[in-house]
């Protein structure tokens, strides 16, 4: 496997750690993303406790060749799409990381860590006030939409 | 068949009235990881000896030697006393746990040492049959001839340190019991014993193989992804831990961080299109006057050696490297302008006898200097020659050793050749040019410097200075000459002798003749060009 890509020994290096120590409740469908690097696919089990115990989310992380300079393109994918605040029903999050506070010490491991304890710190379940009219409107690249965000809290 | 009855799986207790230092607990000297047992045991801080500490056994023993280790580190005790408590023997043997109190039971000595050099103390039985392995450095006593029959039948051995060497702390490393259950022990007792001995040490026999396995297979991980990438023989201090390439330029950030140049100028971009100043990728705290990265140049050295030492792999070929030749080369020369400047300035401020000397003198330095360049140059040729031949000359060794490793080697050797032979070259056109530019600058340094002299030096100064636009600039209205030049009030300029002539000629109103203004004698001042 010739690395071609500048991203692409930094992608190998964080598969292989994301293997060997996976943050709670996170796996990685290697099959997937053995393949073809710049598209990984990440099964997430909602914490215990929280108000998505049980339940089963896919992640999709899509890495541009800019990466890890420029923040990957993080969606939920799949039947089940988390009801959150912050989850758009089209998958999209409304993460800062992912965006304008993205900084390449940052890792897959950090943003699938970030991504579990949003989830977790969630008290209802509820899609965001504006979702409607997002998931009408929006760009199919989540990067492409200028966020705002109002909410510290979550 | 012997049994080390210091070891938790006889079901052997240990304690001690004194508190162990932390990470040196008692446990240690009874635990079956040779990580703990490695430790051993040690006594607080603030604990002076004598310290007691007690080995109960689970039966009765017949105890046939001991070994007592008694240097932790730089801790060692060097003054123990060993005694056994007793029983007479139905007691125990029938009812393991209850302790029948002081009737039947009796505390002896059996031993008592001084240790001066020596690591350790090993008490034995007189009559013991087959000699134990001493270990090294160890003191060899019998039991005391009183105890004979309470190290037949001991039912605990307190081992008290009543010394320690330079005032250390209290401290064991590790201590052996060896013996066989009592006699007096019930059948059950001796055989339950027996098989928990067997069992542990088949455990500790198998362990080892499974260690190894162990280390095999993660052995067999670690080389796949070799296998794939090569990449894992690099190590990881030499790889950027952003973009996990090998770097070029290491820089360490505020943060402690080693990053390469380039990634970090990547990144303040990136940071740049958000509007943010230049900052610490990993702690987003911006640079400031005394907050900035700075290279490691230490690091570097060290992932150039790496580089040149398997530069011929595949996998390092298209990695960057970075050389600061030119700069140097570049620092220097304006560092050697400078000084003639400066000895410019000195030359045209003195007088006419001490010009001449120090003129000399800059010159004499200047050859000096080239001198110094060309021995430097040929030095470092001969050193590249001098490896060179030492790089072949491991080969040669090596080929009578292992073909396929010379193979390799040789293949090293040549890239190293090749290298060192690029290398060379660029550094000689770089010598050549920085000598060629140093020869040119010193020339016309030191030409203008000559043109201030008076005229015995004006024909020898004059062809190097007529190419000098500079000093064209600067040169006699009438007579074009550039040697000893005066400037008028209206800033015209006039050699000596023109101006003698003037004032010989006309004694009152002498007149620029590009102005026509007229001025005094009294208001020319001496020009120096510089």
């Amino acid at each position: 496997m010739s690395s071609t890509a500048p991203s692409q020994r930094r992608l190998q290096k964080e598969l292989m750690s994301f293997l060997k120590e996976p943050p709670p409740g996170v796996t990685v469908d290697s099959d997937l993303t053995g393949q073809d690097l710049s598209v990984w696919i990440v099964h997430m089990d909602g914490a215990p406790g929280t108000l998505y115990e049980g339940e089963k989310f896919q992640l999709q992380f899509k890495f541009g060749s800019k990466y890890p300079f420029d923040s990957p393109e993080v969606t939920f994918i799949g039947g089940n799409i988390p009801v959150h605040p912050h989850v758009y029903s089209n998958g999209h999050i409304c993460l800062s990381i992912l965006t304008e506070d993205w900084s390449p010490a940052l890792s897959v491991q950090s943003v699938c860590l970030s991504i579990v304890s949003m989830l977790s710190s969630c008290k209802e379940k509820r899609r965001p006030p504006d979702n409607s009219f997002y998931v009408k409107t929006c760009n199919k690249n989540p990067k492409k939409t200028k966020w705002w965000y109002h909410d510290d809290s979550v | 068949m012997a049994i080390n009855f210091c070891c938790s799986h006889v079901k052997t207790k240990i304690h001690s009235p004194a508190v162990s230092c932390e990470g040196y607990d008692l446990s240690n000297l009874l635990s079956n990881d040779p990580l703990h047992r490695e430790k051993g045991f040690l006594a607080e801080g603030f604990i002076k000896p004598p310290v007691s500490i007690f080995v109960d056994f689970f039966c009765y023993v017949n105890i046939s030697h001991v070994l007592v280790w008694t240097e932790v580190g730089r801790q060692k005790s060097d003054g123990l006393e060993l005694y056994v408590k007793t029983g007479s023997a139905a007691e125990k043997g029938e009812s393991s746990h209850s302790s029948q109190g002081h009737g039947g039971e009796s505390i002896v000595r059996i031993g008592s040492c001084r240790l001066k050099n020596e690591s350790g103390l090993m008490l034995r039985k007189y009559t013991y049959r087959t000699e134990p392995i001493v270990p090294s450095n160890f003191l060899v006593k019998n039991f005391n001839s009183s105890s004979r029959f309470a190290v037949q039948n001991a039912s605990s051995l307190e081992i008290k340190i009543y010394s320690t060497a330079n005032s250390t702390v209290p401290a064991l490393k590790r201590i052996e019991i060896w013996g066989n259950p009592s006699h007096s022990c019930s059948k059950e007792v001796r055989k339950m014993i027996s098989d928990l001995w067997n069992r542990a040490n088949s455990i500790v026999d198998r362990q080892p193989p499974d260690i190894k396995q162990a280390d095999k297979k993660l052995k067999e991980e670690d080389s796949k992804p070799t296998s794939v990438e090569n990449e894992n023989s690099v190590p990881d201090e030499f790889l950027d831990p952003i973009t996990c390439e090998i770097m070029a330029i290491p820089m360490t950030l505020p943060s402690g961080k080693v990053i390469d140049l380039s990634t970090l100028e990547k990144f303040n971009d990136v940071e740049s299109t958000w509007g943010r100043a230049p900052c610490d990728p990993f702690t987003g705290i911006s640079f400031t006057k005394t907050r900035f990265a700075i290279p490691d140049s230490a690091l570097k050295s060290r992932i150039d050696q790496f580089l040149v030492e398997n530069g011929h792999l595949k996998q390092f070929k298209g990695v960057g490297r970075t050389v600061g030749h030119a700069n140097l080369n570049h620092s220097i020369l304006i560092g050697k302008t400078s000084e003639v400047e400066l000895a410019k300035k000195h030359l045209s401020d003195s007088s006419i006898p001490s010009l001449g000397i120090s003129a000399f003198k800059t010159h004499n330095s200047s050859s000096v200097f080239k001198d110094g360049i060309s021995h430097s140059q040929s030095t470092s040729r001969d050193h590249g020659k001098e490896s060179l031949s030492g790089k072949n000359e491991n080969c040669d060794s090596e080929n009578l050793n292992d073909q396929n490793r010379t193979n390799v080697k040789r293949k090293s050797c040549e890239q190293a050749v090749d290298t060192s032979k690029k290398m060379k070259t660029s550094s000689f056109l770089s010598l050549k040019d920085h000598e060629d530019m140093l020869e040119d600058t010193l020339d016309s340094a030191i030409g203008s410097v000559l043109s201030g002299l008076p005229s015995f030096l004006k024909s020898s100064a004059q062809p190097s200075v007529s190419k000098d636009r500079d000093s064209e600039r600067h040169a006699c209205k009438e007579c074009n000459s550039v040697s000893c030049l005066f400037s008028l009030p209206c800033e015209h300029l006039l050699c000596r002798s023109c101006l003698v002539k003037k004032s010989s000629e006309k004694n009152e109103h002498m007149k620029c003749i590009t102005c026509k203004l007229s001025f005094n004698s009294g208001d020319v001042k001496r020009f120096h060009n510089i």
